[in-house]
């Protein structure tokens, strides 16, 4: 049955990534508008992205996506994993990165690549790379310095 | 109109983000990282992303006339696309989120999707205020009230 799979991990990737595709292009189709989350966060301090309104209404809906799904099924487990310092340090790399090349996870890997551009396939290999170099150092900074 | 549509595919973009576990850190982490563990989830919801969105996208091109030059204007490469997704990508690798799921985290009331989204709005700002293209930026947006 469909219903099994899409609780297995591989078969909610695979719906799930398939919702958010489905959001990149309705939300192009209707509204012409790209999916760029972190140039929609950014647009909360001002910038060249037209109107805000439309940008405050997706950020909201993306907030409260996992209450209204509570109002159905009980949502997946989530909790804080990693160290303050750790997720503040990440969040500032993180945003100052996207303000200075314009670029971000949704916008570059999932509307780049279905695009496809030269600049989004450059951007992706430079996203994926310093994720794995940051990914690969969280390993290295738990082992020296979280005995627990 | 616009914007409850905007509203709607934002509902609809998290509700995936939830679904894909893509909103949750350690699967990013276990895909980013190489080596023993390697987790593909997460690059299987990319796909499924990509593949719906391309559909999307050629959808949105039937309706639309053919612009000359905005391929060429969008497909530029400077060092400030590779610099700004490496630096974005230490963050994302350091904590498994991007400001997008970090929102998603916050729904679901965790603290860390929270800090982070705030950290990252702080880091573009700093970006604005500590590079003479992010300065100008602000003072353009000032002048026009």
């Amino acid at each position: 049955m469909i219903f099994d799979w899409v609780q297995t991990a591989q078969g909610g990737a695979v719906i799930g990534g398939g919702l958010v595709g489905l959001a990149a292009a309705l939300l192009l189709i209707l509204t012409g508008r790209s999916m760029n989350l972190s140039d929609m966060l950014g647009s909360l301090l001002g910038g060249n992205e037209g109107p805000a309104a439309a940008n405050i209404a997706f950020l909201a809906g993306l907030v409260l996506a996992p209450t209204l799904w509570q109002l159905w099924a009980p949502a997946p487990a989530a909790a804080d994993a990693g160290s303050l310092t750790l997720v503040l340090v990440a969040g500032l790399l993180a945003g100052f990165g996207a303000r200075l090349g314009g670029t971000g996870i949704s916008g570059q890997v999932i509307l780049g690549l279905a695009r496809p551009s030269k600049r989004a396939l450059v951007a992706v290999v430079c996203l994926f790379l310093g994720g794995a170099l940051g990914a690969a150092a969280i390993g290295w900074f738990s082992a020296v310095t979280v005995p627990t | 109109m616009i914007r409850l549509a905007a509203l709607a595919c934002g509902l609809v973009c998290g509700i995936g983000l939830v679904l894909s576990g893509m909103a949750d850190p350690a699967q990013v982490q276990a895909f980013l990282r190489p080596g023993a563990g390697w987790d593909p989830t997460f690059g299987l919801a990319l796909v499924a992303a990509v593949a719906v969105t391309f559909v999307g996208v050629i959808l949105h091109r039937r309706g639309q006339p053919a612009t000359a030059g905005s391929a060429a204007s969008t497909d530029t490469l400077d060092a400030r696309l590779i610099a700004g997704s490496l630096i974005f990508g230490l963050g994302w690798g350091l904590s498994g989120f991007s400001p997008g799921t970090s929102l998603v985290a916050a729904g679901q009331f965790v603290g860390d999707g929270a800090l982070f989204a705030a950290a990252a709005l702080i880091g573009m700002l700093l970006h604005d205020l500590t590079t003479t293209r992010g300065r100008a930026n602000m003072k353009n947006l000032r002048s026009r009230g």
